[in-house]
């Protein structure tokens, strides 16, 4: 019978397979309650988002409320008391370049997020190195042609301070190069949608975003020191633009906060839909 | 103790009360155990008949008693599981129909063998008049069987433990369900006597949305590749090329087309063709966070969830002290979009601050949903529905506290928490509810059938509920 032909590699495939707890399995009558507000990143947002629809199938009276407006304002949220969840781009509980610790928050790991420079469609570029990149931003490079493409101006779309898309693409992108406001072909702009929005609406264009944002035909990635910007490359550690996301906390979360941290960190979340977001799992960076 | 050999105690306990002296074996039985080798001696054996169901079907089986424990008939057992048995040095070899388990032993011995591995019977094998007789549980367990329960029910194939989720039927009626607990999900399918198989070991595949007829199901990957897989044959197609994420698969009535939330902002609502896998956008207005998309089954009306997000403001310097939240609006709301009519704008249906989950919509066109309470107020998660017009939202069932509700061949059967346990109803489009199955059991999910069978998965379990009663697939 076919239900048995299987059974023996079965067998010995569940000999192989190491137990694991089954992360956020509710009880008929889950007693989970409460409210949980995650404010920061731009990046994650979606991530935070989907999480929050499958972790409230199994807490329905756990409510989430998300908002994104860049990685600072995610442990500055939880210094005010204003959100428990601080979505950040950085372990903001010690110093980055450019932002100190906020001391006594907690970093919860969540996911692996990947950058990549963008340009617009109309670019004929698609590789660029880290010196070419430090040019650009710093102002030094202006035109395309210099770096291998057409005698047009480079338009420079960099995203706000305080941007952990930002922090990240300086310190892992430009070797920790300055981005120099301009007073033409230079747009700041206050998240990862905007940056899109940009790239895509604007000829000539160069910017940089989570790969989560990267899909249509307005805009394309280029290559980092002629390494594609894929999750394969960032895993295999050949592709450097990439940093962990977190969610930050005043000291360790408990109750629901802790329960929610608890499922996007999960084999469950992270292994799918965390995966399917094109984000990558912590683990795989193990 | 394992349960199993707990389970085993009882059972002989069970069947000896109710079994049948058929004869008795002498005062005094000297027997030598042929070429077995051993010898047992046994005062005043009355061998009996009982009553046993393997994989279901009603068998019968000679047992002694011997030092105070009901011994089985080796022979009968081995005929009820479908094993062999040979003689070999001495020792007794028997091997399960599949010979995936080989058991050896020696009558008179307490040790005896399972694939190699040395372990012990509480009562050493006796032989009386030609027979031998052996421990039921360990002989079971080691031919790779299962006691089912203390009534006498056998599975010749032990079912599969673990902790298992995401269920949904094929069309021959066999539930697939995705095991969670091993370095990887796998999809695993389960006929109703729980006998098994690895179905599908694609990780992405767990959660996979099954088609109306059963036929297949539809899943994604982290490159935004939409895939269906067969529930007969297990091989997977990719749909179309199109790699945008997409989230929130939902099948047609007629099993034509998939629908799904489309984009990295989940911004848009479209469709797939499943005979051209070509995709149509029905919305794009830029308004983000969209799930859980639903379609009238004329295709005239679609239904979905925003997750509206909170407002985070600072002033142009993005001070720490200039920031500020607001999260009065942030939550799920439902909102309609009339797809009979070109250039229409979606609908808001709803604005309280509850949360809002299990979408579906009912064939005369209303929607349904899970309303939940964050404050508490209101103790139960209500059901609520929504007029096809989408001007009113009322309680479907106030009296029950909803952990999720499906729509399925026209039925809404709604599962539900209770202090202790779960039970599941079919509700009428009036709120008349009909109570399905009842069980002392947390139970998470539920899914039914093409033919309205029901399993569910209760504290890990996978559960067929046939006739209002409940068979545990899974252990």
């Amino acid at each position: 019978m076919k239900f048995f032909k299987k059974l023996s590699l079965f067998t010995v495939a569940s000999a192989l397979l190491l137990s694991s707890a089954i992360a956020g399995t509710a009880g008929a009558k889950d007693d989970l309650k409460g409210k949980i507000t995650v404010n920061g990143s731009t990046a994650l947002l979606p991530l935070t988002l989907q999480a929050a629809k499958e972790f409230q199938k199994l807490h329905p009276k756990v409510k989430i409320a998300a908002s994104g407006k860049g990685s600072v304002t995610g442990p500055q949220a939880v210094k005010k008391g204003i959100a428990d969840i601080g979505a950040c781009d950085w372990d903001a509980s010690i110093d980055v370049p450019g932002f100190k610790a906020f001391d006594g928050q907690v970093a919860n790991k969540v996911a692996v997020i990947p950058f990549a420079t963008i340009v617009n469609k109309s670019v004929k570029v698609d590789n660029l190195t880290t010196e070419q990149l430090k040019g650009i931003y710093s102002g030094k490079i202006t035109n395309w042609k210099d770096v291998g493409g057409e005698d047009e101006d480079i338009v420079v779309i960099t995203r706000s301070f305080g941007s952990g898309t930002r922090v990240n693409y300086q310190a892992k992108a430009l070797g920790g190069g300055d981005i120099v406001k301009k007073e033409k072909n230079y747009k700041e702009v206050g998240s990862s949608g905007d940056m899109k929005t940009a790239v895509a609406t604007t000829p000539n264009s160069i910017g940089y975003i989570d790969l989560t944002y990267i899909s249509g035909s307005d805009f394309k990635a280029v290559k980092h020191d002629g390494v594609a910007a894929t999750t394969e490359n960032v895993i295999n550690g050949k592709y450097k633009i990439w940093s962990y996301g977190y969610y930050m906390t005043k000291g360790e979360p408990t109750g629901a906060t802790k329960a929610f941290i608890e499922y996007v960190q999960s084999k469950k979340f992270q292994e799918s839909s965390l995966k399917k977001l094109k984000f990558i799992p912590i683990s795989a960076m193990k | 103790m394992k349960n199993s050999k707990m389970l085993g105690m009882a059972l002989a306990t069970a069947v000896l009360a109710s079994a049948t002296a058929v004869g008795t074996a002498g005062a005094a039985v000297n027997t030598k155990a042929g070429n077995a080798g051993a010898k047992s001696t046994v005062a005043q054996i009355k061998t009996s008949n009982v009553k046993l169901t393997v994989d279901g079907s009603p068998v019968s089986v000679k047992t002694v008693t011997a030092e105070k424990t009901m011994l089985y008939s080796l022979r009968d057992l081995a005929n009820a599981l479908g094993a062999d048995i040979k003689l070999s040095g001495g020792n007794l070899i028997i091997q399960d129909a599949l010979q995936l388990y080989e058991l050896s032993l020696k009558v008179g011995s307490k040790d005896y063998r399972v694939n190699g591995e040395t372990v012990q019977f509480g009562t050493a094998p006796q032989q009386i008049g030609g027979t031998v007789y052996v421990e039921l549980s360990p002989v079971i367990e080691a031919l790779g069987g299962e006691i089912l329960s203390a009534k006498g029910e056998l599975s010749s194939v032990g079912r599969l433990s673990g902790q298992f989720d995401l269920p949904f039927f094929d069309a021959a009626g066999n539930v697939i369900a995705a095991k969670e607990d091993g370095e990887v999900p796998q999809l695993i399918k389960l006929d109703s006597a729980g006998r098994y198989e690895v179905f599908s070991s694609n990780q992405n595949a767990a959660g996979a949305v099954v088609s109306p007829d059963g036929s297949q199901a539809a899943f994604t990957d982290e490159n935004g590749g939409l895939y269906l897989l067969n529930t007969v044959s297990g091989l997977v197609k990719q749909l179309g090329k199109d790699t945008s994420v997409k989230t929130d698969l939902s099948w047609s009535q007629d099993g034509k087309s998939l629908y799904f939330i489309q984009g990295d902002k989940q911004e848009k609502i479209a469709y797939i063709s499943v005979d051209t896998g070509k995709v149509t956008e029905l919305l794009a207005d830029k308004v983000e966070n969209k799930s859980g998309v639903r379609v009238t089954e004329d295709g005239k009306k679609a239904i979905y969830f925003v997750q509206v997000t909170g407002k985070a403001e600072t002033d142009k310097e993005g001070t720490e002290e200039s920031l500020k939240i607001d999260y009065s609006k942030a939550g799920t709301q439902v909102f309609s979009l009339d797809l009979a009519t070109k250039d229409s704008k979606p609908v808001q249906l709803t604005s309280d601050a509850y949360n809002k989950l299990y979408l579906s919509v009912l064939a005369d066109g209303r929607a349904i949903y899970v309303s939940a309470d964050p404050d508490g107020v209101i103790p139960n998660s209500v059901l609520k529905v929504i007029s096809a017009d989408g001007k009113n939202v009322a309680d479907l069932t106030g009296d029950l506290d909803v952990v999720s509700a499906v729509v399925s061949g026209g039925k809404l059967i709604v599962l539900a928490a209770l202090e202790n346990g779960s039970k599941v109803y079919e509700v009428a489009s009036s709120g008349v509810k009909t109570e399905l199955y009842s069980t002392d059991k947390d139970v998470t999910e539920l899914t039914v059938s093409k033919t309205g069978t029901i399993a569910l998965i209760a504290e890990g379990k996978v559960v067929l509920v046939q006739g209002g009663k409940g068979t545990e697939l899974t252990k």
